[in-house]
């Protein structure tokens, strides 16, 4: 029987950490997410030994984990918003120099220093490529604390099969709430050591090279190629959703996070109307479920995008739907969480004619 | 050119060949094995060669190759990493001393350095100035030229 425990979703996910194994933290505080670097300080480093640093700011943090992760470690930061904002250079290096590492974004409302409140509007930061140039996060949106535990484990691997960053992207509502967890057992940290990482050069092998820069043309659009390819592969590969209920539903309501399980509740409430409503919930932003999305629209059903921003997954299901169907939008800012009342009401009614 | 000097010409020339300064045997200054055979790209009266090979040199001599791992900035030695023959990651702008206080971190038995010059740890850069100072007072034994 596995470990069952009450706790704050940022709490459980640096229990996560320390459990997957992590070998570094570098991290600055900020609201909503202080709980992560809180707990790593109290426990990591007695427990495995794990490096667990506070440093000097968001754009320190972020270039920590490039020099560790260059050491084929594996390493992590967390943050909110503007600090994520803050990151977006290094992020795009480490994208580049191909490091694979964690990044945790615990959302809150902005744009600016806005909010502490929850928010979704780090969605086209951290899918579209916040930093320069062109590269791709994997990006996984848990809904629950028990996935703020389970993805862990999941990015690191994601992280280093792939050798590219991993973004875990919670919003401030999941990680303050609490919820009954069921946690995995301790792994050991690894001993290997990758064949690329910098960790002294010996007499048997070529010395180790981590560098986003290229100064020929033909040689950097090279490795463009070559991570394009990379994320095609991801693409075919790696694609995470959920589906509910929307194999007899004429309107599916698309939402990632905690707004899927909003979505949940506003899906039964119309049920309970008459209404045949499902839910697509994808779990992976970066691949994005479009195939799975357009065969929803093939199919004829109609959707009702919910999220807590302007609408900016609203993006992605437009394109995965290309015209085949209708797609509607309801979102809140400035962390403002939608009800599931509110929702029908608002599905309702854009959807008249199909509530008779 | 008048007379006197081409004699004196001739003569360092004929001191060069009875001292056979080319034989192997002879040869007291060499490239060490912690550099690569890259030419360096930095302008005439540029210190950075010189500092470079001092820095490659000491590693050599204190047999600490496999235990070194060196961290490039963004700058003229942006591409320090092609001249030294030893594991090294580029970093970005103003943040060599970051990355090399992540990599020490995790690996506290390795020797660790960074180039830098002096105008990016201040004038008026006060987080770069910051990076390096935390750096400086958690990490000793990082190397700053």
């Amino acid at each position: 029987m596995r470990e069952l425990r009450l706790m704050k979703g940022n709490e459980a996910l640096a229990e996560a950490a320390i459990r997957a194994g992590c070998d570094a933290y570098f991290g600055y505080p900020i609201t909503p997410q202080s709980e992560i670097l809180e707990y790593l300080s109290l426990y990591a480093t007695e427990r495995t030994g794990m490096v667990v640093l506070q440093a000097e700011s968001e754009i320190a943090s972020i270039n920590m984990v490039y020099g560790a992760a260059g050491c084929g470690k594996k390493v992590m930061t967390s943050s909110s918003s503007p600090g994520i904002s803050l990151m977006q250079e290094g992020i795009s290096y480490i994208a580049c120099a191909e490091l694979p590492c964690l990044l945790v974004n615990v959302m809150r409302g902005g744009p600016g220093l806005g909010t502490i409140q929850p928010s979704q509007s780090d969605y086209f930061q951290s899918v579209k490529g916040g930093g320069h140039g062109d590269y791709h996060l994997i990006v996984l949106a848990p809904s629950t604390v028990q996935e703020m535990v389970d993805f862990v484990p999941i990015s690191f691997d994601l992280a280093f099969k792939w050798r590219n960053p991993v973004m875990i992207v919670a919003d401030g509502a999941l990680g303050q709430m609490m919820e009954k967890v069921e946690l995995f057992e301790q792994m050991p940290r690894s001993s290997t050591v990758p064949e690329w990482a910098t960790v002294g050069k010996p007499k048997t092998r070529e010395r180790n090279i981590i560098t986003s820069l290229n100064l020929e043309a033909e040689k950097m659009e090279e490795h463009n190629l070559k991570l394009q390819k990379k994320y095609k592969q991801i693409e075919e590969q790696e694609v995470r959703y959920e589906s509910i209920n929307c194999d007899d539903a004429d309107i599916v309501l698309v939402a990632f996070g905690l707004v899927a399980r909003i979505c949940m509740k506003a899906a039964e409430l119309a049920r309970d109307k008459g209404l045949k409503v499902g839910v697509f919930r994808p779990i992976t932003l970066y691949p994005y479920p479009f195939k799975q999305i357009n065969k929803l629209a093939k199919e004829g059903k109609r959707f009702f995008v919910v999220e807590m921003n302007a609408g900016q997954m609203l993006y992605d299901v437009k394109l995965a739907v290309n015209g085949l169907s209708e797609v509607a939008f309801h979102g809140r800012m400035g962390g403002m969480i939608p009800s599931p009342e509110e929702i029908v009401e608002k599905l309702e009614k854009q959807y008249q004619e199909a509530v008779i | 050119m008048n007379e006197k000097t081409m004699t004196e010409d001739h003569h360092y020339q004929q001191m060069i060949e009875e001292e056979s300064i080319c034989l192997q045997e002879n040869l007291v200054y060499e490239r060490p094995e912690t550099l690569t055979d890259a030419a360096f790209h930095y302008c005439p009266g540029c210190g950075h060669g010189v500092a470079h090979r001092i820095i490659a040199e000491a590693i050599a001599e204190l047999g600490i190759q496999e235990d070194v791992i060196g961290v490039a900035p963004v700058g003229c030695s942006v591409l320090a990493y092609n001249y030294f023959n030893i594991d090294m990651q580029e970093a970005a702008h103003g943040r060599a001393s970051a990355v090399a206080t992540g990599i020490k971190r995790v690996l506290p038995d390795k020797y660790v350095f960074f180039l830098s010059r002096r105008w990016r740890f201040s004038r008026n850069r006060n987080w770069r100035n910051n990076s390096y100072l935390q750096s400086r007072r958690k990490y000793f034994d990082c190397v700053y030229k």
